[in-house]
Parts: structure tokens; C-alpha cells; sequence
């Protein structure tokens, strides 16, 4: 029981082996014959395009091998920028006077009602972002959730004894927050790092299949939005399923391994490689 | 604490109003031009633009303008589209049923299903059942909305057609109402399936935990000591224990359901006010966008005020 | 809790069948309805000022609305409300003679009064469709007969202005200061061959009825209904016999529809893809312009984008079957790299080690800039041009930033569909002038006067002589390279015959389902 609810070795591994792929996939796609049209034009899986073509002739492999990148960096940056913007506020918060923090708490619930997708979608339509606008969209309207969450863990550890003898013995706040600190809370901050990998890829997915990325862009959701003209025809079988099944195993990894990750600090069991 | 929660979505209602009229106005190109101009229509010279700005409420300062919604918002008017030629509330009265319909369809589907199950896999944490639903749900999870959308289209209505594949109804719908009314469900049925299915996955992990704390509380274990099983067990001992965490949690599960109607409209062509919305930006119609989503953030903001409200007079109660 | 929650579901249940009221019932009119699937959705109220500002908005108008000049089957101009028209020799004005015994939907005699008022109307409320400013006035001498003073010569009044301006009716259109808020069903009263019956803006759905007292003949339907609807959903709607008649049949869906057993008809659309450049900045040199024409494939570009459902474009402004073009043999621009590489050379450009092109020890990076429908074509142009060492950037803009960039100049190439259908008299400002989707080559003083004059000139014979001119200028002088005519196509049951006019419906929308398709 106890065994199964733990992150195993091969899962460390499986994760490490898998960003060591990402990293090396812009690599494979310098080598391949590019994103080109031709006039092979929705083609079925064969040896020379393995997953097919798309209406103008582009191997729909290779476009997948560009779309993951694009994905997955975005989602991976989106929420790197996120945690840290929501733990500087988070600090601040839990370390400022009360009045102060009253009204950053207050202005965090005044953004947290706004439905996000509107305005994302408002903001999106007038930039058609590509990378980096979606990355600030992105920290943009997701950080505020995380600030209360943070604030009363910080809050929880800057009161414990070992963080006041610290700061009682002349340490700087920046060495009690690294060292006695930080680490404390890493298992909350690699819990909130990726629901906001999955948040940020699935956001990413779905602008691209509302078509207000920049069409530069290419990502899973864009190729999926390719497909839709293609339902009523078998072409779907080779221009939807693969983006499709990319998109949703990689959104299962995420869940899956955060729900471990939750389970493996809970139940403190020691994560080995 | 009601009055607070009141006063604070007043300000955001403030806030929204703003931005709303704002940000549309910094899309570059002039609304007016946008609205006059296709491969078809002549060129129209100075004169005749300025006439048309002067029609259209184009003219005078941005702040001016501002004033004049803000004024007319108060007073219950959400202004006149000329791309449509109508006001805009007849625009958005009808697409905001269609919405509206479709998330009540999907309303008993996810809440029933979502926490029926969320029971069931909480009675017996870790339990085959358990494990079999969270393997399921934590699968379903990783659906977007859109691709479990296409996927009901395809499977449902293109693969094997027997639901219809868009549109809220038939091209001409049955004469008798209670015919008609069974063919708008017919089309309704795949695209509120889609937006349930998401929301199952949130209450069934809400309904999950609540259920697993309770599971080791004495009152269940003594009904389970006194030969109290089946139905009764799951409706009265645990449904009713869970309920205060449900309806706190279906506040903000309003917003998510508008969300993912945005997505599910688009696939199915359902004629709602995500539809609505996403034309409306594509043809830059601003007041159009304005009014939509400063009604629909004000449907959002109202709806969770009044569950908190509820959740905070039911605890008050005990 | 459960109070309040039943209350709502009641109330907001009954939103979605407010619908009811506007759909028809038509279980006995059934063979005698026709059904129009049209992706597009809803296109506004169908009335002069209400409709959408694009084609097809005009043209349902049209379906309501008559004019004082007609097209019959073939494009030809006939009689409309007009019996008889008689232009005076120096162009200055136009006796109009009406026919007698036409009449408003409502029922009220239609006279030269509400031609009249029309002119007069338009003058104050700018219509975006027909400009009226070369018209003084219009008088009316007797109930039927009316006189129009033109300010000059207008060679576009009987192929434009009069063709294409909707007559409106004065005794329910005037003292309405804002027509653009004026709504009500009497502003969708006109003489034409079907009467509005309903409309639902959510589901964009059409609903006309036809008008028995039409004077050109008997409409062919007592009831049509225009409904949205993709292409897919629509073929199997007309499978079912629900739909008869798909107008905008996408290319690669001809192939099915003929298979299913229903007809198809295709056209050239004449609304032409073209190549934009900049022609007030890197492309003032024509040696430039004519260097990227040759180094575009255009039959390879038509393969994969359309596969091959489309032609390449006649290089001038118009194109074959248009009335304008006259039959001079054009330049077609074959594809020659090596040619266009030559030229590129003259114009000054050199390429560095790497084979880049450079301008000045620059290399170049040519910006394109179009919007998402014309996406792909857009990858594939700059694939082609990439391959003899030009580097381009592709910008898919929304439709206000593109127009943005086009008319500041911001760009080098763009990518643009246009239709080169209707009457000319507007091309000198499409040319040289302010439309934003125009030209902006002020390169050819001579294209720019041949324009001018046959915008001005009484004689049609002349008129065409002129503008065969201008053809083979452009032609030469490319300030647009004409990419690809795509064939429209049209899918329909035995009950109607659309067909498609070889300058299009009025203003020059490329349909096949112009009213005189629906009169019998």
C-alpha cells in the first residue's frame, strides 16, 4: 500500500529522462526536413510521413516535434514566473504590517473574482501573443491565486523557533529565508509549481484552438484547431488524434505526479533516486 | 460579512466596468472604420465619416463616451450596436438563455454523477472502487474541454450520428411545444454532456475527501454498527454532511462553467453567449464585448455571493 | 436551498423558447419552400442600413429590396422599377421612366416621389454600398417619370449608382433621422421579389415569404428560409432533403456533394487572390515587383492550397468574362528562378556568402502581412520565396491591425482576396487612392488618367477602350501580382438553377443565388 503511494525511483527517472528529451528536441527538429509544404497534401501515415500530412503538406510529426517544445516551455516558464511573483507577494504579505497587507489581501480578492478567461481572451485578441505575451498573460492573471496559500505558510514557518533564533542571531532575512525557509516549504511550492504547468499548458492549448495565438505559434492546440475542418473526413484520424494525445497524456502527467507528490509528502516518505 | 462580501463585488464590478470599456479601445484601428469597411463598401470620403461617427456615438473624448455608458449602464441600457443594428441587450438576451439552459442541463449531471461518485470512492479510501474512479477521473481530468467537446462531436454525431451535430434546434422544429421542447434536449444533450463532464471531475475530488473524514467519524461507523447501508447511508449520512462543502464549491465553479461554455459553444455551434462573444471580438464590436462580459462577470459575481451567503447562513445555523 | 433554485430553472428555461415565436410553420408549404444553408450565420437585419457591411448582407437586402435598374440571368442589364431610361448627351442627366402599377409590400403604390425621396435620403444618411455624390438631385415630373441631374459625367450611373442603390420607400422611411436605430418591420418594407417574414440574429436564420404582386414575374417560392450551417452539417441536411442549396460549397467538399447525387455548379469567382506590394517603399522599383512574380509558382501554390480548384489569375486588374478587360494577351509570369534572381540583381539587390539577398550590406527580410483566412496561402508564398534566398516574415494580423498596416505602410508584401467584379468607376481610388485595401501606386501617371477618364466618359464603347488600356498597364506596371481566381462552387437540388454572372450580383458579389434565380 504504503510503497504505491509513494514517488518510485523509476518515476524520478522516467521525468528526468523525459526533460532531457524536451531539451533535445529543437536538436532533432534542426535535423529533420522542416515544416515545409509540399504538394502531398493530407496524406495518410506512411513510411515517408509517419503521422501524415495537414492540408498544405506539412508532416504532421514534425509539427508535433515543434508544437511540444512551444508547449511545454511556455506552461514550464509560465509557471517558474508565476511561483516567483506569487512568493515575492506571498513574503511580502506575510512580513508587512497589517494594514498594508489588509489592502494587497483585498486587491488579491478583487482580482480573484474577475473571470480570468475573459480577459485573457479580451487581452489576447488585441496582441495575438506570441511566446513571451503569452507568458506574461499567463503570470499575469494566474500568481494571485496562489498568494493566500503561501502567505499562511510563511507565516506558519517565519514563526518557528529555529527561523527566530536565526533572525535573533544576527542573520540576514535573506539567509533565514534560504536556508531555514525556503526548503521548509518546497514541497508546497513543487505542489502549486505544477497545477500551474498543467494550468498554463492548458491555457496555452486553448487559445491556440480559439486561433488568437499568433499563428507563427505552432502548439498543440493550434494543430488541433487545423483538425476541426477535417472531422467529417478519416483525416482526423491522423490530423487530431496525435496533438490530442499528446496534449491530454501530457495534462495526465502532471495530475498524476502532483497527486504523488502530495501523497509522498503527507505521508513522509523519503523520495529516492 | 454579506454586506463586505456585497460592497467588495461592487468594486470589482466598478473595476471591470473600466477595463471592459478600456481595453477594447486600445485595439488598434478606429471601431468606425472596422465596421465600414469590406471588400464591397465604397470608400467614404471626410464628410460622410464624420457623419456616421456622429450617428454611431463615436464622437467626443474617450472619457466622454465612458460617462455616457456608465450613465446609461445605471440606467438599465446597455447601449446600441450599429454592426448589428439592434441594442444590445436584444443581442444578448436570447444567446444568454441558450447559455444559461445549457449549464442547468449539465448542472444535475455533474453535480449527481461528481458526487455520487465522490461517496462511493470516499466510503472505502484506497478501496478497489476508490481506485478504479480516481484512475477515471483522473483521466477525464486531463480532457480539456474542447477535446472532450470534439470528441462527443465525433463520436455522437459524426462517427455514429444519432445526436445532432450544432445548432440549438431543428431547421423547423416540430409543431406540438412538448415535440419541440424534446428536440431543443436532443441538441442540447452533447454540448451540456461536455460542459458537465469537466465539473464532474471537481466535485468528485470535493465529495472524495469530505467523504474519506468522514468515513472515521463515530456517528457513520455507528449507523454502519446499526445495519445502515445502501442509499440511506450514502443520501442521508454522507450526502448531507457533504452538501456545505459543495455549495461552497459550486461558486466558483460558475466561472469554469462559462469558461468552458465558450470553448463548447464554438465546437457545436451552439447559438449561446460564448458564441456571441467570440464573434463580437473577431468583428471588434465593442460594445457588444463591453456588455457581454461585464454581464456575464456580473452573473459570475452574483451567483457566488449569493452561495457564500447561503454557505455562511447555513453554518451560522449549525 | 431548493426555493430559490426551482424559481430560476423555470424562469431562465423559458429564455430559449422565446425562439418559437419567429420559426415558421411550414409542414404543408413543404415543396414549395426552399432552404439555403450558409456558413456565414447571421448577416443583420435585411434592410439597406441594417444589414452587416459585406456582400452578402447586400445581397439578402436585395432579395427584399428592388432598384431602379435590374440584372436578368446573364448579368445583362434590364429594366428593374425602371420601364425606360434615357441618358442625355452631355451625361448630365437621366430621364427615368418607372413602370406603372408597381408596389410597396404593404401594399402602397411605389412613384417617382420615393425615388426622390431616396436620392435626397442618401445624400443626408451616407449608404456604405452606393455612393450618391455625383447626383445633384433627382426631380420627379409626373407620378412615373423622374429626371436625375448629375454634378458631372458619371460613366458608373447605369452599372453602379442606379443598379445598386436600393429604392426606399418615403412614407415609412421618412422623418427618421437615424435609420441606422430604425428597426421596426416597416424598415424592412421594400418592392422586391420576397417580402421579410423573420429573422433570429442568434441562430442567424432568414425567413422570407414571396410576394405575389411582384411585377417581374412570380417568385419561385412561397417560403425561404436562409439558415446557418457548416458545409459537412449542411450536405447532410440536404441529404435528408432539409437544405436545398449550399451557395458557398468549400472546394475540396465538390468532389462529395457530386457523389451524394446533388448538383454542382462552378464558377471562376473573379475574386482574386493577390499578391500586394509595397509600392511606396522597397517596391517603387517594378524590376522588383516583376522579379517576385517569377519567382512565384503559382501552379504549385494552387496545388496545394486549393488542390488545384482554382486558375492562375489573369495578370491585369480583371479577369476572363469580365465585360472591363477587353482581350489583350497578358504577361503571365511563368515561374523562372533564374529570371527573377537577374532582375533582383538589376534592381540593385546582391547576395552575400550565404546566398541571402542584401540591400546595401543589408541582408532583407521582407515582412507579409495578411489575416487567417488566407493563412496557408501565406506559408506557402513565403516557402517560395525563401527558396531563391529572400527571407521572409509572416505576420498573420487581425483584420484591423492588417488594416492598420497597409495603409501606414508598415509592410513589404500582403497577402489579399479582392473582387474585381462591378462597376469600375471607383478603381482610380482603389488604384492610387484611399481604399485600404488598394494599391497605393502612384507609380503610373497614365494608369491613374485612363481611370479617371473612364470614370467620366458617355460612350460604353469608349469607356471599355480605356479601361483594355488600363488592363495591360497594370499588367505590365504590377503594382499587385494577381495570384489565383478560385473556383466558387454552388451545391443544389432540382428545385432551383442558380447560376453565377459573369461580373457578379450588383456591386460585384461573386454568388450564384441572384433574385433573378429565385423569380420564375
Amino acid at each position: 500500500m504504503a510503497e504505491n503511494r509513494m514517488i518510485r525511483p523509476v518515476q524520478v527517472k522516467l521525468i528526468v529522462l523525459f526533460t532531457l528529451g524536451l531539451c533535445l528536441l529543437p536538436a532533432v527538429v534542426y535535423f529533420l526536413p522542416g515544416y515545409q509544404t509540399s504538394l502531398d497534401t493530407l496524406a495518410a501515415p506512411s513510411l515517408e510521413h509517419w503521422l501524415g500530412t495537414n492540408d498544405i503538406g506539412q508532416d504532421i510529426l514534425t509539427g508535433l516535434l515543434i508544437a511540444t517544445p512551444n508547449t511545454i516551455g511556455i506552461a514550464v516558464i509560465a509557471a517558474l514566473l508565476t511561483l516567483l511573483l506569487s512568493i515575492g507577494v506571498g513574503i511580502f504579505v506575510a512580513t508587512a504590517g497589517r494594514k498594508l497587507s489588509g489592502l494587497v489581501l483585498r486587491f488579491i480578492d478583487i482580482l480573484q473574482s474577475i473571470p480570468s478567461i475573459l480577459l485573457i481572451l479580451l487581452v489576447s485578441v488585441w496582441l495575438s501573443p506570441g511566446m513571451i505575451a503569452l507568458v506574461v498573460l499567463l503570470v499575469a492573471t494566474g500568481w494571485y491565486d496562489d498568494v493566500r496559500v503561501l502567505r499562511a505558510v510563511f507565516l506558519r514557518e517565519l514563526t518557528r523557533e529555529n527561523v527566530r533564533y536565526a533572525s535573533i542571531g544576527g542573520e540576514s532575512g535573506y539567509y533565514c529565508m534560504t536556508v531555514h525557509v525556503l526548503p521548509a516549504v518546497s514541497p508546497v511550492l513543487v505542489g502549486l509549481f505544477i497545477q500551474h504547468i498543467r494550468r498554463a499548458a492548458l491555457m496555452t492549448a486553448g487559445l491556440g484552438f480559439l486561433g488568437i495565438t499568433d499563428t507563427r505559434l505552432v502548439t498543440w492546440g493550434s494543430m488541433i484547431q487545423d483538425s476541426l475542418n477535417y472531422l467529417y473526413t478519416d483525416a482526423w484520424l491522423w490530423l487530431l488524434l496525435p496533438p490530442t494525445l499528446v496534449l491530454c497524456l501530457f495534462l495526465w502527467g502532471c495530475l498524476t505526479f502532483g497527486q504523488r507528490f502530495e501523497r509522498y509528502v503527507m505521508t513522509g516518505a523519503r523520495l529516492s533516486v | 460579512m454579506v454586506l463586505i462580501g456585497f460592497v467588495n463585488r461592487l468594486l470589482i464590478f466598478a473595476l471591470l466596468l473600466v477595463i471592459t470599456f478600456y481595453l477594447p479601445r486600445l485595439l488598434p484601428g478606429d471601431p468606425l472604420e472596422v465596421m465600414v469597411a469590406s471588400e464591397y463598401t465604397r470608400g467614404l470620403n471626410a464628410g460622410e465619416i464624420q457623419q456616421l461617427r456622429i450617428h454611431m456615438g463615436f464622437e467626443g473624448s474617450w472619457l466622454d463616451q465612458l460617462a455616457a455608458y456608465g450613465f446609461g449602464i445605471l440606467h438599465g441600457d446597455l447601449g446600441y450596436s450599429f454592426r448589428h443594428a439592434a441594442p444590445v441587450a436584444d443581442i444578448i438576451i436570447q444567446p444568454l438563455g441558450w447559455t444559461l439552459f445549457l449549464i442547468l442541463l449539465a448542472l444535475p449531471i455533474f453535480l449527481v454523477t461528481g458526487v455520487a461518485c465522490g461517496i462511493e470512492a470516499g466510503r472505502q479510501p484506497h478501496g478497489g472502487i476508490d481506485r478504479f474512479l480516481t484512475g477515471a477521473m483522473t483521466l477525464l481530468a486531463s480532457l480539456p474541454p474542447f477535446v472532450m467537446a470534439i470528441g462527443l462531436l465525433l463520436v455522437f454525431a459524426i462517427l455514429l450520428p444519432i445526436l445532432p451535430a450544432s445548432g440549438a434546434q431543428p431547421l423547423f422544429p416540430a409543431q406540438g411545444m412538448v415535440a419541440h421542447a424534446l428536440q431543443i434536449l436532443r441538441h442540447a444533450l452533447l454540448p451540456a454532456l461536455a460542459l458537465a463532464m469537466h465539473e464532474i471531475v471537481r466535485f468528485f475530488f470535493v465529495a472524495r475527501s469530505e467523504a474519506i473524514s468522514l468515513s472515521t467519524r463515530p456517528f457513520l461507523l455507528n449507523a454502519r454498527a446499526r445495519g445502515i447501508y445502501g442509499v440511506r447511508e450514502r443520501v442521508d449520512y454522507y450526502g448531507r454532511n457533504i452538501f456545505p462543502a459543495i455549495a461552497s464549491r459550486l461558486s466558483d465553479a460558475f466561472s469554469g462553467l462559462i469558461s468552458g461554455a465558450l470553448f463548447v459553444e464554438i465546437v457545436f455551434s451552439y447559438p449561446g453567449i460564448g458564441l456571441v462573444l467570440y464573434k463580437a471580438i473577431g468583428e471588434r464590436d465593442y460594445i457588444v464585448i463591453q456588455s457581454t462580459v461585464l454581464l456575464l462577470s456580473v452573473f459570475i459575481l452574483g451567483f457566488n455571493w449569493i452561495i457564500d451567503t447561503l454557505v455562511l447562513l447555513h453554518s451560522r445555523r449549525g | 436551498m431548493p426555493f430559490s433554485r426551482r424559481a430560476l430553472i423555470q424562469y431562465t428555461a423559458l429564455w430559449p423558447f422565446l425562439g418559437f415565436a419567429l420559426s415558421p410553420t411550414g409542414a404543408n408549404g413543404r415543396a414549395n419552400r426552399l432552404v439555403i444553408a450558409d456558413e456565414g450565420g447571421d448577416r443583420g437585419l435585411p434592410a439597406p442600413f441594417l444589414h452587416h457591411k459585406d456582400g452578402i448582407g447586400y445581397l439578402y437586402t436585395s432579395y427584399i429590396f428592388d432598384t431602379l435598374i435590374a440584372q436578368d440571368r446573364t448579368g445583362k442589364l434590364v429594366g428593374g422599377l425602371a420601364r425606360a431610361w434615357q441618358l442625355s448627351s452631355d451625361g448630365l442627366s437621366c430621364t427615368i421612366t418607372l413602370r406603372d402599377n408597381i408596389r410597396w409590400h404593404d401594399g402602397s403604390p411605389l412613384t417617382a416621389k420615393d425615388v426622390v425621396f431616396t436620392v435626397a435620403y442618401m445624400a443626408k444618411h451616407p449608404y456604405l454600398f452606393v455612393s450618391t455624390v455625383k447626383i445633384a438631385r433627382a426631380v420627379a415630373l409626373s407620378a412615373n417619370r423622374l429626371n436625375i441631374l448629375l454634378r458631372e459625367p458619371d460613366a458608373g450611373l447605369l452599372s453602379g449608382t442606379l443598379l445598386n442603390l436600393p429604392i426606399l420607400p418615403e412614407h415609412l422611411y421618412a422623418g427618421h433621422a437615424s435609420p441606422e436605430r430604425f428597426t421596426s418591420g416597416s424598415a424592412l418594407m421594400g418592392s422586391g421579389p420576397y417580402r421579410f417574414s423573420g429573422y433570429d440574429r442568434a441562430e442567424g436564420r432568414y425567413f422570407f415569404k414571396g410576394n405575389t404582386d411582384y411585377y417581374r414575374g412570380d417568385p419561385l417560392f412561397d417560403q425561404m428560409a436562409i439558415v446557418t450551417m457548416g458545409p459537412d452539417a449542411a450536405l447532410r441536411a440536404m441529404r435528408s432533403g432539409e437544405v436545398d442549396l449550399i451557395p458557398f460549397l468549400p472546394y475540396d467538399r465538390v468532389t462529395q456533394a457530386r457523389s451524394m447525387g446533388f448538383q454542382v455548379v462552378t464558377a471562376a469567382s473573379n475574386h482574386v487572390v493577390r499578391l500586394l506590394f509595397n509600392n511606396r517603399n522597397r517596391f517603387q522599383d517594378r524590376d522588383r515587383r516583376h522579379a517576385l512574380a517569377f519567382a512565384i509558382h503559382r501552379k504549385a501554390l494552387i496545388e496545394t492550397v486549393r488542390q488545384g480548384e482554382a486558375a492562375p489569375a489573369e495578370t491585369g486588374f480583371f479577369q476572363p468574362n469580365s465585360p472591363w478587360g477587353g482581350d489583350t494577351a497578358l504577361p503571365p509570369y511563368a515561374f523562372d528562378p533564374q529570371q527573377a534572381q537577374t532582375l533582383l540583381s538589376k534592381s540593385g539587390w546582391s547576395r552575400d556568402q550565404h546566398k541571402r539577398w542584401c540591400s546595401d550590406g543589408e541582408v532583407i527580410h521582407l515582412t507579409l502581412v495578411t489575416d487567417t483566412p488566407l493563412r496557408r496561402e501565406a506559408v506557402v508564398v513565403s516557402e517560395q520565396l525563401e527558396s531563391i534566398g529572400l527571407s521572409v516574415d509572416v505576420r498573420i494580423l487581425e483584420r484591423t491591425a492588417l488594416r492598420e498596416a497597409l495603409r501606414s505602410g508598415n509592410f513589404d508584401l500582403s497577402l489579399l482576396s479582392t473582387s474585381t467584379m462591378g462597376d469600375p468607376s471607383d478603381l482610380a481610388r482603389y488604384l492610387a487612392g484611399d481604399f485600404w485595401n488598394g494599391d497605393y501606386f502612384a507609380g503610373s501617371r497614365e494608369m491613374t488618367a485612363l481611370l479617371e477618364q473612364q470614370a467620366q466618359v458617355v460612350s460604353l464603347h469608349q469607356r471599355k477602350a480605356l479601361l483594355a488600356k488600363f488592363q495591360a498597364l497594370y499588367a505590365y506596371e504590377l503594382p499587385s501580382y494577381m495570384l489565383f481566381n478560385p473556383n466558387y462552387a454552388t451545391a443544389h437540388n432540382h428545385k432551383i438553377a442558380p447560376r453565377f454572372l459573369p461580373d457578379g450580383v450588383a456591386i460585384g458579389i461573386p454568388t450564384s443565388v441572384h433574385k433573378s434565380v429565385l423569380v420564375g
